[in-house]
């Protein structure tokens, strides 16, 4: 290699096209006129190759369409253009990211002279770039999201207000450790004080009653404590200066940090006399109506024992009558002793209602018995009250079992007399006594229309009739199927119910065998 | 007048004459692309220059995206103006995107203008089918990115920077500050809207006559677009400039007074 001096043009020429950026010129067309040999290294391109192509077809669409808006009226007008990112087209297909600067020789507006360029690489320079426009669009995002949020934070502040103010609720608050309750402007309304007046925690415990100033600190108490952390709500009055007495509920939470430690408590006061008013109308409203129906549950079963005597009485004499009398005026004993037979078992479902109902429940004396005979005796009696109806009896099974006697009777003829008065007329009743290994049966069937399924639920409550009209024969107040019912529970048993338009009607008890 | 409009638009009034002009700039700067331009008209029209909303010294502030999402806000600050400003039907100067916003103002409202001059128009800058725009959607991506790493420089007055321009003492302090200079997030969705938007529809309905100013070699609008506006525009004229570049007012003033004046005082 030949030393040349500083200066000489050849040395000149060699630093031009070995700058360390590419350096170019074009005309007014745009055309490169001249490029350096950097210029050539940065697009792969030999010299001969880019002289006579413009300078933007070395550009990405992108560069080449803001070159157009932006780098050339700049150029136009300024004469010169200084670090704009540019990227350019490799031959090779790769983008090199450039900061170009340019000048024109000799400006004149509207003559377009030549131009000289200077690119220099920028992939390190854009790479940071890069990472700082993220931050940047990072930290944007950041603000607008916070503002956002500010904004949502603002809107729901304002929808709590609003809710709070009409339920007329008041807010309290206290910092913690050791912060004193503040309560918000409106509190005073609840001491019967002017409704902008400050009130201070002092202020408010003195129209407390002491009592429940005590009840309140320990409630705090429960509520601060780490460990507890319990719900805090209580209800107390508060005797405002106007002399009138308010009562309100206090709810709040406390908030712990992460050692658990309490940092803020907060709550609401409401004024709840009027609901407590009404609760407690309410409550005595309740407890007056429930004094009423025992007096007159009450008054049942005395009067029904009442009636009693009277009516032996006159069962007795018709049965007198009846073995002195058996003449004309058999048929007028007769009917004296049915429908007195009649009076006699409604006072006895009334006695058995009124203890039902007051006296815990019916008793019952569970004896050995065969409940085969216990049906067939209790059938005796209901086919002479219904002389034409079929009643038909089957046993299944063999055995003692364990039961009241008589209350299953009452059962039986409870259950047929039903079955005969909602069964179709011409088909049997039919009653099976079934002795189980570990209990008792009765089934009691009827042919007929099924029990409604509206009427089901409440079938087995007292004074509901399964049907409006009373038919023929009928003898019931409503009390019948209740009975049945007490009678299965007091056996320690239970009553249940079948009824389809194709199979009739089945009552079914069953009680435990021993 | 309303201050507010005057503001909103950095509206400058020019010149003595009868008739009222206006000059809209398109996508990348604002009115100063016009100075080569306006002093060829001061004699004969009262020249009015403004910067679309979200360029120049226009109040950025009042850049809504929603209004200016379509061509059709910038269409209504154009009747605005006319109606504000202009004492007849005006002569509507568009470079590139706003020679489309005042076709939509000239659809709209057709009373308000004399003729419409239209520079380096395009109704539609992507491909479509048989319509060769130029672009495809992937080169308004890469727009778009140059935009993002120019952020950095339009952001902290780091680039472009003017570096001075001692043989032309008028370009004061003031004029480099706001040249071509805008907040970048508006730039990119005035970019959005400007370079997918397609207006070819609204080409038949224009009853204003115009002229269609053609460079012949323009990346941005090609000789194919230049060719379809003069077809579709139902009263234009094409004028077909040598010049390279998407800014002839600035390249070859000339002879785009020469067509101008051709065109309006034949």
């Amino acid at each position: 290699m030949i030393e040349r001096a500083p200066g000489d043009p050849s040395e000149i020429g060699d630093a031009y096209e070995r700058a360390a950026c590419g350096l170019l010129t074009i005309n007014a067309e745009g055309a490169i006129v001249r490029v350096s040999a950097t210029m050539c290294a940065y697009t792969g391109f030999a010299a001969p190759e880019l002289v006579g192509r413009t300078f933007q077809s070395l550009l990405t669409m992108g560069s080449k369409l803001f070159h157009q808006t932006h780098w050339s009226p700049l150029l136009e007008l300024q004469g010169s253009v200084a670090e704009v990112q540019l990227e350019l087209k490799h031959r090779d297909g790769r983008v090199l990211p450039v900061l170009v600067n340019a000048a024109r020789r000799a400006a004149v507006p509207g003559v377009r002279t030549l131009v000289d360029i200077a690119v220099f690489v920028a992939s390190d320079r854009r790479k940071y770039e890069r990472e700082l426009l993220l931050a940047r669009k990072r930290a944007e995002d950041l603000l607008f999201r916070a503002r956002e949020a500010d904004a949502a934070r603002a809107v729901a502040e304002a929808r709590l207000r609003l809710a709070l103010e009409s339920a007329n609720l008041r807010v309290w608050s206290a910092e913690l450790p050791g912060g004193v309750r503040r309560y918000e402007r409106g509190v005073a309304v609840l001491l019967g004080r002017p409704e902008l007046e400050e009130i201070t925690a002092a202020t408010y415990a003195g129209h407390m009653h002491p009592d429940d100033r005590a009840r309140d600190e320990a409630a705090v108490a429960a509520a601060l404590d780490p460990s507890v952390r319990a719900a805090y709500s209580i209800e107390y009055p508060l005797v405002g200066a106007d002399g009138v007495e308010r009562f309100v509920r206090s709810t709040g939470q406390a908030f712990f940090d992460d050692d658990g430690q309490p940092v803020q408590f907060s709550g609401v006061l409401e004024d709840i006399t009027d609901r407590r008013r009404a609760e407690e109308a309410l409550r005595h409203q309740q407890a007056e109506a429930q004094q009423r129906a025992i007096l007159a549950e009450q008054l049942i079963g005395i009067v029904s024992h009442d009636l009693r005597n009277p009516l032996n009485a006159v069962m007795l004499g018709a049965e007198l009558l009846g073995d002195l009398d058996s003449g004309d005026n058999a048929p007028v004993i007769r009917r004296i002793t049915a429908s007195a037979a009649r009076a006699n078992r409604l006072i006895a479902d009334l006695l058995d209602f009124t203890q039902a109902r007051l006296g815990g429940g019916l008793r019952v004396a569970r004896r050995p018995i065969d409940i085969h005979a216990v049906v067939a005796d209790c059938l005796e009696e209901v086919k002479m009250a219904w002389p034409g109806r079929a009643i038909e009896h089957r046993r299944l099974g063999e055995g003692e079992g364990r039961g009241d006697a008589d209350r299953l009777a009452q059962v039986v003829t409870n259950l047929v007399t039903n079955a005969l008065v909602y069964g179709t007329p011409t088909e049997p009743v039919t009653v099976t006594s079934v002795i189980a290994e570990a209990t008792l049966e009765l089934q009691v069937h009827n042919l007929g229309p099924p029990i409604p399924a509206a009427l089901r639920p409440q079938m087995f409550e007292p004074l509901r009739r399964g049907d409006q009209e009373a038919k023929l024969g009928s003898r019931s107040v409503g009390l019948g199927l209740y009975i049945v019912r007490e009678i299965a529970v007091a056996h320690g048993g239970h009553i249940a119910l079948r009824s389809t338009a194709e199979e009739g009607t089945t009552f079914v008890l069953t009680v435990p065998r021993g | 007048m309303s201050k507010t409009l005057i503001e909103r638009h950095n509206i400058h009034v020019l010149g003595r004459g009868p008739i009222d002009m206006i000059f809209a700039h398109g996508y990348g700067c604002d009115q100063n692309m016009w100075r080569l331009l306006t002093p060829a008209f001061e004699d004969r029209y009262r020249i009015i220059l403004y910067d679309l909303v979200g360029s120049g010294r226009s109040d950025l502030g009042a850049y809504d995206r929603k209004k200016y999402g379509t061509l059709e806000g910038h269409a209504r600050d154009v009747l605005a103006i006319a109606s504000e400003l202009a004492r007849g039907p005006v002569v509507f100067v568009g470079h590139s995107v706003s020679a489309m916003i005042g076709l939509l103002a000239g659809v709209a409202e057709p009373s308000r203008f004399r003729a419409q001059v239209m520079i380096g128009p395009s109704p539609c800058y992507i491909n479509d089918g048989d319509y060769q725009g130029g672009f495809e959607r992937s080169d308004i991506a890469s727009l778009l990115d140059t935009l993002d790493s120019n952020y950095l420089g339009w952001a902290s007055a780091m680039a472009p920077k003017i570096m001075g321009a001692p043989d032309q003492p008028e370009l004061g302090a003031e004029l480099t500050n706001s040249f071509c200079r805008t907040d970048p997030e508006i730039a990119k969705h005035f970019a959005r809207v400007t370079f997918s938007g397609d207006n070819r529809a609204d080409l038949p309905k224009l009853t204003t006559r115009s002229l269609v100013v053609q460079s012949s070699d323009d990346l941005i609008a090609p000789r194919f677009v230049g060719d379809y506006l003069a077809r579709t525009l139902p009263n234009a004229t094409l004028r077909v400039v040598e010049n390279i570049g998407h800014c002839p007012h600035l390249s070859a003033p000339g002879p785009i007074i020469e067509s101008m004046r051709e065109f309006l005082e034949p």
